[in-house]
């Protein structure tokens, strides 16, 4: 498979055609379903390259082949699909000009990269930056300030439109060769494991602020009232808090479904408040 | 009730559309979803802080590969204005956002639904080689989701706040105690759906690191944050020294046995002659 961008003829992606492309790629999820995921939103996006590639009438049957390589089944988490993108932009060019070249290697290459790409994306994007983005944002939106869901919206869209732009731009100009090889050599997977771990800290350090359970349960003992969340935070401050979610956690790695730990949790809360445990 | 309908219709639109329009800027989100709400219902400040409340239950709860457990946007929209239409507290207005949420994901399934037919259509518009349909096909199909949202959106406000504000004066002591708690612990379920998408065998431990960065040492959570970049970034650089180390005797190795074959093959040669 050969890849490389031939730099000594003018490309097609130029100024004007990338700038279009590039705005496009904000509309992909525009007619996301379960059948084709993003696949017609990932043609959409590249349709002024296409145009561009097969400008005249006469070139029809490539144009329509390529339209129709274009709408292939695409799912990826949104912030990261203008790499894949600027890969197979960068291939459909060497489809038209080199002639021993086969057409099915852009979506098989497309179709490789969603799945290594989509799990650094998501732990990137979901897990780690919009978690620190919603850490900070509800920290202040909590007193009632409005820097809250401002700020939230600024420290992740600032990454999402940077991987947006160059990832188009490199991966048009980088073609296919290095993400596979970064996928082979696995750097790719550091990567993820450096983002999971972020995002774990982070997780951390919200379980304390945002689950705010506290017993209000007292024991009498003779004339002395033994304040049982007093005698807990001698134990470990946050306790509550750090068994419960974990629990949770744990129900959840058991696949007990999110709707029955909502209801358990309406259930335990009812009797527990009306116990005076809580 | 017509005027506080249409902008909720109006914040529904936006959210919906920020999702398929926009590529899910994170508008859609509690966070400024129901700040939006407040500022159109003219009670910012409570606004802002359901949002907030809001954020963390559904923390865990996102849409990756289509998959969305409950609507958050829908239940943010709809618990934040009927907590500032029927001045409620907070705690009431969570109780309402989660099941709302929950019934709110057929929606989303119908729209879903209604796009995948479209897709004869597109493929059909393929083979003709018409471009320009299939853009005005993905324009409308972006439309059309966040009209159905805002149609809710409208109706849900315009005939339901009245039914509900009579419900929640009825609400006795007893439950509203029981409300208050399940707010408290709601919150650990929107975390724990979180851990269980970035958890991986033996990070565990840093989940731990930053509760007590919080907890015992009271930092900031920028704080927390910097400080975990500066982890990740000291164990990955670590990482990649073994992982070069082990390419370099990968590739060592590799050699070694080309060089074997190629004596193999020149045995062969021999013996062959």
């Amino acid at each position: 498979m050969t890849n490389q961008v031939t730099k000594s003829d003018e490309k097609t992606m130029d100024k004007k055609t990338f700038r279009k492309v590039f705005w496009r790629s904000f509309l992909l999820q525009g007619s996301w379903n379960y059948i084709n995921g993003a696949g017609v939103g990932a043609l959409y996006m590249i349709l002024p390259f296409i145009r561009k590639l097969y400008p005249n009438p006469e070139d029809k049957p490539q144009r329509v082949s390529a339209l129709k390589r274009g709408m292939a089944y695409f799912n990826i988490t949104p912030a990261i699909a203008p790499f894949p993108m600027g890969i197979a932009a960068s291939m459909e060019e060497q489809n038209k000009k080199l002639a021993d070249f086969d057409p099915s290697s852009i979506n098989a290459v497309k179709a490789s990269l969603m799945g290594p790409l989509s799990g650094i994306g998501d732990s990137l994007f979901w897990g780690t930056i919009r978690v620190i983005a919603a850490g900070i944002g509800i920290g202040l939106a909590k007193a009632g300030n409005i820097l809250g869901p401002i700020l939230f919206l600024l420290i992740y869209n600032i990454p999402n439109l940077l991987a947006r732009y160059y990832g188009l731009k490199y991966g048009y100009e980088l073609g296919g060769d290095f993400i596979q090889k970064a996928y082979e050599n696995g750097l790719l997977k550091i990567i993820t494991k450096a983002a999971g771990i972020l995002g774990m800290i982070m997780v951390g350090a919200m379980t304390y602020s945002t689950v705010t359970l506290k017993t209000i349960l007292k024991f009498k003992m003779g004339s002395m009232t033994f304040n049982l969340q007093q005698i807990l935070d001698q134990i470990m401050l946050g306790i509550i808090p750090l068994s419960v979610t974990l629990a949770t956690f744990f129900l959840i790695r058991k696949k007990v479904s999110a709707n029955k730990i909502i209801l358990l949790m309406v259930v335990l809360s009812f009797v527990l408040s009306a116990l005076k445990v809580f | 009730m017509l005027v506080p309908a249409l902008w909720v219709a109006l914040i529904m639109f936006v959210g919906n559309f920020s999702d398929c329009g926009m590529s899910d800027p994170m508008i859609r989100r509690p966070l400024v979803m129901s700040m939006l709400v407040g500022l159109a219902l003219g009670d910012l400040r409570t606004g802002i802080m359901m949002g907030a409340s809001l954020e963390v239950i559904f923390l865990g709860i996102s849409g990756i590969g289509g998959a969305m457990p409950s609507d958050s946007m829908t239940g943010s929209i709809f618990g934040t204005a009927f907590a500032i239409l029927n001045h409620q507290g907070v705690a009431v207005a969570l109780s309402l956002a989660v099941p709302i949420s929950l019934l709110a994901v057929f929606i989303n399934q119908l729209v879903i639904f209604v796009r995948g037919l479209l897709l004869t259509f597109f493929e059909k518009y393929a083979e003709e080689d018409k471009p320009k349909a299939i853009e005005r096909l993905q324009y409308l199909s972006i439309v059309g989701g966040p009209l159905v949202y805002a149609l809710i959106g409208f109706l849900g406000i315009y005939l339901g706040s009245g039914s509900i504000s009579a419900l929640v004066h009825s609400i006795p002591q007893v439950i509203m105690n029981g409300l208050t708690v399940l707010g408290q612990m709601l919150p650990a379920l929107g975390i724990a759906l979180l851990l269980n998408m970035i958890y991986e065998k033996g990070n565990m431990i840093y989940l731990l690191l930053g509760f007590l960065l919080s907890c015992y040492l009271k930092l900031p959570i920028i704080a927390v944050a910097l400080i975990g970049i500066i982890l990740a970034v000291i164990l990955s650089s670590i990482d990649k020294n073994i992982l070069d180390v082990k390419n370099m005797t990968t590739s060592k190795k590799a050699a070694a046995t080309e060089q074997n074959d190629d004596q193999d093959s020149l045995e062969e040669d021999f013996f062959n002659d």
